[in-house]
Order: structure tokens, then sequence, then C-alpha cells
């Protein structure tokens, strides 16, 4: 050692640093790195490699999108690939050697939301379009919201048509009604619960001591398990209007099947009819096509269709199909931008666009009349820039990690300033903004680390070991022979990435 | 090998003077604005002249150091190549062979040495380190004395051209007259193409290398980027490489990425670089089926990058590419 030389000890190695002159670069930071993992508090070393997640002949190619997709059976994925034509094409890949699809094939599709829900998989596709030199996300024209029983059966349209036609009603075998004019039609039930709109409504009245019998009872599609009958009550002033007037379920109009037609001797009073049925008249038959999925106090929420890119449709409680077309929508104040992220936290609804974060309260009563609030008029995020946590998009120790034109964020109900990605702001700014809907988020608890999709397909790896602080995190990029496009977490923390071709 | 001339006009303009300069051109000709002094540079005198930098007659100099820099503003639509008559746009691979730049030591409208004093220099500068003084000469003849580049200096490439430009330095230590003109940048140039040589011509695949050697000098160690096309269902597809495996003065390697898809035919390679302009092609090589994508996992303490091969429905193991670190400067 030179006599008097004081060596420079660097007793930690903090990551990456592109911010600013490289000149003023920390000592314990990086200039440049790649493909390096941080072990333990001050150490790294080479990442870890990566492993084929498929052992088939054929495993999927050109993979476009992956969500992680939680079934009764199991974890697994379910996943977007384009084919050779060029059409996008959804499989449940439910592990290394059991693939079911296409589950559904669009030939415009080159995205989709995904939200599993009771063991069903609802599935909504979309695409990007170029407005005005933007790209913008927004749901396929002429497209709809899919489930997928997760069965391997193909995705079928979510919801179903109402009942067409007329019955035949007839006074039955002595029995109970309220005598006068009624009102009565039929609803559909499909295999994933849903209620369809009341349809077939006929009018008929009825006698006193006399039941009422049912014929031509309409039956619906391969979907359809189960009808139900519905009535009005007793309607003195009759003015024409068949879906003008409150309907019931019959407490003995259950057919549990789709091919009986004639239900006879079926005696109700007025004051029977309590489950109400009218709000099903008002319900998508059709659920358009949008961007986001996600779940909000037990209710489906859907973004941004073709024609209204402003625009979230809200379910009915624990109906994730049944959406109203009055009470169930709720719009965030147009800017010319689509919504892009939907997330609830701490019990409110956040509601992204790309520079713009909004919420909603439940206040109990229907979506349309819940207030809205304003977060954040310049911060926001794109189509999958929220971070996914375990099994789905949502909160860890009590926030999101969102990706802003400003930097990967901590939110708490407002954007932590400053950024997580305080480090490396130079590598973030030098993204190219019109390509943020390539950028996809993961938050890895166990590992405690996030991993995010770059618009170079490069992957931005932050480790948080040393704290979830913006000057303790620790970044690095991974590169691949392949490029990657889409990350995902099963199983707690696997990691699972999907490669597309160019 | 071909000739070409840098004029000096609105693309090869007055990138700045100091306030003194300004001083010294006070006169009505030259009244101190870029424009006028873009207007003497440019009057030419006949066929193959250049500019003209006319500095007042009868205007003292001011004692000091005094600075003009020329730069190129936009795209280098500036050279004349070849003896045309309009300027051009530098043509793809287009690099100097040879540089040399002329002043001549009187003005031919008012004759009289462009320095007078043998204690005032006249410098032409090419960076911020780099100058070299015009040699003091007798006044009169055509052209008048030159100054060439390079005497002892290193080759001005077409790159320090076009971002540093040039300066021309005067030092007065009296207040003697300066003239000079003719300002010229000529050489040789040639376009490079013709010496790369692509050592892997295939068919390759996932993870193979490819290798790329130049013979006749030059041009690899500056290549930042390597692009690579494929024509698939008539449509263009292009590949960006930005990491390599092996980057010499002679040799270039990179590995076949795993995204071109079902795909076998041939790959074009373009490369962009320091010592050159525009995009070059320097070669093809032929690519059997490449498709390397699908679903991956991370494996915890796993030293390899295993990959699917699409051809032979098999996987294979690469290596992680290059990892490392580099620290902030230490000192």
């Amino acid at each position: 050692m030179l006599r008097d030389h004081s060596p420079i000890v660097i007793s930690s190695f903090e990551g990456l640093w592109q911010r600013g002159d490289k000149d003023n670069t920390p000592l314990d930071n990086f200039q440049d790195c790649n493909n390096i993992k941080f072990i333990g508090q001050s150490s790294f070393g080479t990442r870890d490699g990566i492993g084929v997640h498929q052992s088939v002949t054929t495993p999927l190619s050109n993979i476009k999108r992956i969500y992680n997709y939680p079934t009764p059976d199991g974890n697994t994925l379910i996943v977007l690939a384009e084919n050779s034509s060029g059409s996008g094409e959804i499989y449940h890949v439910v592990n290394s050697t059991t693939i079911h699809g296409p589950l559904l094939t669009i030939a415009t599709m080159t995205d989709f939301g995904f939200i599993p829900y009771a063991g069903r998989g609802y599935i909504t596709p979309f695409t990007t379009t170029v407005e005005e030199g933007l790209n913008v996300e927004k749901g396929i024209t002429g497209e709809f919201l899919y489930v997928y029983a997760g069965d391997g059966t193909a995705a079928r349209k979510a919801a179903g048509v109402a009942p067409t036609g007329a019955l035949t009603i007839a006074n039955g075998a002595a029995g109970n009604t309220d005598a006068g004019f009624h009102l009565f039609g039929v609803v559909f039930e499909t295999n994933s619960g849903y209620l369809t709109s009341i349809g077939a409504i006929t009018s008929f009245t009825t006698s006193a001591a006399l039941s009422v019998s049912f014929s031509v009872i309409p039956t619906g599609g391969a979907t359809v398990t189960k009808r139900h009958l519905v009535a009005t009550k007793v309607i003195t002033d009759y003015n024409g209007n068949t879906t003008g007037y409150q309907f019931f379920f019959l407490p003995d109009g259950e057919i549990a099947d789709n091919t009986t037609t004639v239900l006879n001797n079926v005696s109700f009073f007025d004051a029977d009819l309590l489950d109400d049925a009218s709000h099903l008249i008002d319900n998508y038959a059709e659920i358009p096509a949008g961007v986001g999925l996600t779940l909000y106090h037990n209710r489906l929420c859907l973004c941004t269709t073709f024609d209204d890119i402003s625009l979230i449709l809200v379910s009915a409680i624990g109906e994730p199909e049944a959406i109203s077309q009055i009470d169930g929508l709720i719009v965030v104040p147009p800017d010319g931008n689509p919504i892009t992220n939907m997330e609830e936290l701490r019990d409110v609804l956040y509601v992204t666009k790309r520079a713009r974060t909004v919420s909603f309260v439940d206040n109990g009563d229907e979506p349309s009349s819940w207030p809205l609030v304003t977060v954040d008029n310049a911060l926001g995020s794109s189509v999958h820039g929220i971070a996914t946590v375990l099994d789905s998009g949502s909160s860890s120790v009590d926030y999101l990690i969102i990706a802003t034109y400003q930097g990967i964020c901590l939110f708490n109900g407002r954007y932590i300033t400053p950024e997580l990605s305080w480090k490396v702001e130079d590598l973030w700014k030098n993204l190219e903004r019109n390509d943020f809907n390539k950028i996809q988020v993961v938050n890895a608890p166990i590992q405690k680390e996030i991993y995010t999709i770059l618009p170079d397909k490069r992957l931005l790896v932050g480790n948080y070991a040393n704290g979830m602080e913006p000057k303790r995190i620790r970044w690095t990029p991974w590169s691949f022979l392949m490029e990657l496009n889409t990350v995902a977490i099963v199983n707690i923390d696997d990691i699972i990435f999907g490669s597309d071709l160019l | 090998m071909a000739t070409y001339i840098l004029r000096i006009d609105d693309n090869f303009g007055i990138a700045s003077k100091t306030s003194a300069w300004v001083g010294v051109n006070s006169a009505a000709v030259c009244s101190a604005v870029d424009a006028d002094i873009i207007t003497q540079a440019n009057r030419s005198s006949g066929t193959g002249f250049v500019s003209l930098i006319r500095f007042c007659d009868g205007v003292t100099s001011v004692i000091g150091s005094h600075l003009l820099r020329f730069q190129c503003f936009v795209n280098g639509a500036a050279f004349f190549l070849d003896g045309a008559g309009t300027a051009v746009v530098l043509p793809v691979g287009f690099v100097v062979d040879s540089v040399i730049l002329r002043v001549d030591k009187s003005n031919g409208l008012d004759s009289g040495s462009y320095y007078i004093n043998a204690s005032s220099h006249l410098f032409m500068q090419f960076s911020q380190s780099i100058e070299e003084e015009i040699a003091s000469g007798s006044v009169g003849g055509t052209p008048q004395a030159s100054f060439t580049r390079p005497t002892t200096f290193p080759a001005i490439t077409a790159l320090s051209l076009l971002l540093d430009g040039f300066g021309l330095r005067y030092t007065a230590t009296t207040q003697d007259v300066v003239k000079f003109r003719n300002v010229r940048i000529t050489g040789n140039y040639s376009i490079l193409s013709f010496s790369w040589t692509v050592d892997t011509p295939g068919p390759l695949t996932i993870g193979e290398l490819v290798s790329i050697s130049v013979t006749g000098g030059g041009g690899i160690a500056g290549i930042g980027t390597i692009n690579l096309y494929i024509t698939k269902s008539g449509v263009q597809l292009k590949k960006t490489i930005t990491t390599f495996v092996t980057q010499t003065s002679t040799l270039i390697t990179f590995l076949v990425p795993a995204s071109f898809g079902l795909f076998s035919g041939t790959v074009t390679i373009t490369a962009i670089g320091t010592e050159w302009t525009g995009e070059v092609k320097i070669g093809t090589f032929e690519i059997a089926s490449v498709d390397g994508s699908g679903i991956y996992t991370l494996v915890k303490n796993k030293t390899d990058d295993t990959v699917y091969v699409r051809a032979t429905s098999d996987t294979l193991d690469v290596k992680i590419p290059n990892p490392f670190a580099k620290t902030g400067f230490i000192g």
C-alpha cells in the first residue's frame, strides 16, 4: 500500500443511480449495472436465472399478457397469446403440463383485463388505438365482457338476453291468489348465476279461489340452467306499459331446468311477493368490453368502453354480471383521457387516468349516486401501472404502488414524494411517455422486490429489503435474451414472465 | 476516393463569438451580428472558393484574445461533394479521410498581411484543448499561404467537424489591423461499407454468437447500436442490439436474440457508430427459426437462463447476459 494512501471502503452497494451528472454518483451506488441481484443488506451478485414454465410439446408463444388466476384447485395463469394470423387468443395454463384453450379468440385483441370471481374468470378484451398521436386503450368496439367457468370450456359473453315470446296463462286448480289484473314474466338464470332481464311479459287476471297455470314457458340458450317466474301485484289501473310496474319473484315460480315449459297450479298472495325483480329490467344483456376490471365492495367494476372512455360500469353486489344501465354507471369528468385503472384502498375506490386520480366512496346507495372526490390532478397511471400484489392488483401494508409519469410512487390516499424511483429519475424520465401502456408492475412482498416491465422490454427491479424509501431502495435493470412484456406473481412468490415476438 | 468541401453557410455558421470580438468589428460592414459575419464568410470569389471572412479595414484590434467559432447546426447540410454546386446532407457511411483547413492571409480587396505585428497570432481551434497557430507569412500570392490540417494533432473526424466545428482565435498584443479571408475546409472522404466481414454467416439460432470483424481499420470501437432487420410476411421488422459480448477495435460480437419469431432467412445487419454518419449496412447472416417467446419462471439460485427453441421443440441454456456493476467515480 502506498504511504499515506487512505483506502476508500465501500461497505454497501445501494444499486443503480441515474440522477443528474454521472460524476455525482455516490460511491456506494452504481453508475450503471445490469442483471444483478441484491443479497442481504449490502452485497450483490448475478441475478437468478429463468426457466421455462411449460413442459409440453407445443408451449404457448408470443405472449402478450399474463394474469394470475386463483381457482378453487390452485393458482393458475390466464394468458393472452397472439397466434400466427395476428389474432389474440386467451388460454388457461393450469400448470406446467395442462393448458386449456383457446378460451376466446378475437382478431383485434392485443390486451385484456381480467378479474377472478368465485372461481370464475371475467375477461374484457381491449386494444390500443392511436388518437392524435397518443396511444389510447379502450374496449374493442362490438366486443363484450366474457365469463370463463374455469373448467376449460370456452369463455362466453357475460350476462345474457332476456326471454322472448309470451306465456300462455290460465286458471289452475283450486288455490289462492289476490284476484285481479297481474303481469307475469320469466327470468333466465345462467350457469354463472346471472339473472337476465324480465321477458315474455304477459298479462292475466287471476281469480280469488284459483291458482295459476303457466305453459309455453320460453327456454333459453345452452348457458341457461334455471328459469324464474315473476309477477306484479294486482294492477288496478293498467296503462299498457309492461315494464312500468314492480315485479317480484313468485315464491314457487322456480323451474330448475331449461327444458320444462309447463308449471301448473301456482298459488300466491300479493303479500307473498317480497323478492324484488324490477332491477333486472335495466340490466345490460351484453356488457360492452372495457379496459380494466376490479372488485369493490363485492361489485364488479369495468371501465373505459369503446363508446365512453370516462365511464365505469358497476354491478349489483354479489352479481358481477348484473349491471344496471341506469343506476350502475359512474362517470369520471371527461377530459379527453381514458380511465386507465381502478383499485380499492381502505374502502375507497380510486380511479386513475394517465395524469389524474379521483376516488369514489360507496355510500350504500346505487353507484350512480356515489360522490366523486378529486385526489390528484397531475398524477395517474397507465393501464397496468398499479402494482399487482400476490393474487390481485391491490394494496399491501396499506399502500398501492403506482407507476406515474413522475416515477414509481407509493400511494396511501395521496402520492408520496419523493417517489420510490427517485434514484433512477433520469432513467424513468427518459422512458417514452407514449409507451407507458407497456409498463406493468408487480410487487413481491416476500422477496421485497418490485418488478417493472419497461417500455423497452427490459425489467427494472427494485429491492426494498433495506426499507421502502426512495433513498434505501436498490434498483437494477435486468435483461434477457428474449424481450419481456408481461409479469405476474403466483403462489405467493413465484415470478412469471411472458415474452412476445417482434 | 472523392473530395468534399465544407462551406460556411446557414448550416455551418457562427456558433459563438465573444463580446470583445464584436468590438473589433464595429465598423459598417461587420456590425457585429451573426448574419453580417455569415454574409461575409459566404462571399465567394470564384469556383472552388468557399468562404470569406473579412475583418473590417482600418479597424484596430482590441488587445486581448478573441474567438469566433463555427459550428454545424442542421444535419450537416453544408457539404459540397465532388465539386457539386449544391450542398447535401452527408451520405450514410461518410467518413473523412483527410482534412485541410485553409486560410488566406489577405482579403484580396485590401492587400495587407493578415496580421502585422509579429507578436499577434491567429489560431485554428478544433476543440477546447486543441488549437494550432496559423503560421505567419508574407502578404500576396494566390492562394495565399495556407494552413493544412493535420500537422501534429490527431486527424479530424467527420464527427468532430460536425459536433465541435472549429474556431478562429486571434490573440492581439497590439492594436494592429487584422485581415484574412477564405476559410475553407477541403479533403477526401470515403463511404464506409466495404470493410466489414460477418465471420458467422450461419445459419444461426437463439443464443449463438454473431461475430463481425473489420479489415482496413476503424469503426467498430465506436459502434453503439447494431440493428438487425428481417422481412417477414412482407413487413420489415427491426431488433436493436446495444449489449455486445465483445467489442474491440477489430471485432464485435453479440448473441442472436430470441424475438424474431418463427423465421428462417436472411438478417441484415446495420450499425450506428461515432466515426461515420448514419446507419451503415455491414453485412448479413442466415438465421434458423429463433422463436424464444413464451412463459418463463424466475428460479432462485439458477445460474443460467433456459429459453424455448421452437424450431426443435427443445430448450436451450444460455448465459445470463453480461451481469455487471460500475461504481461512481472514485477520487
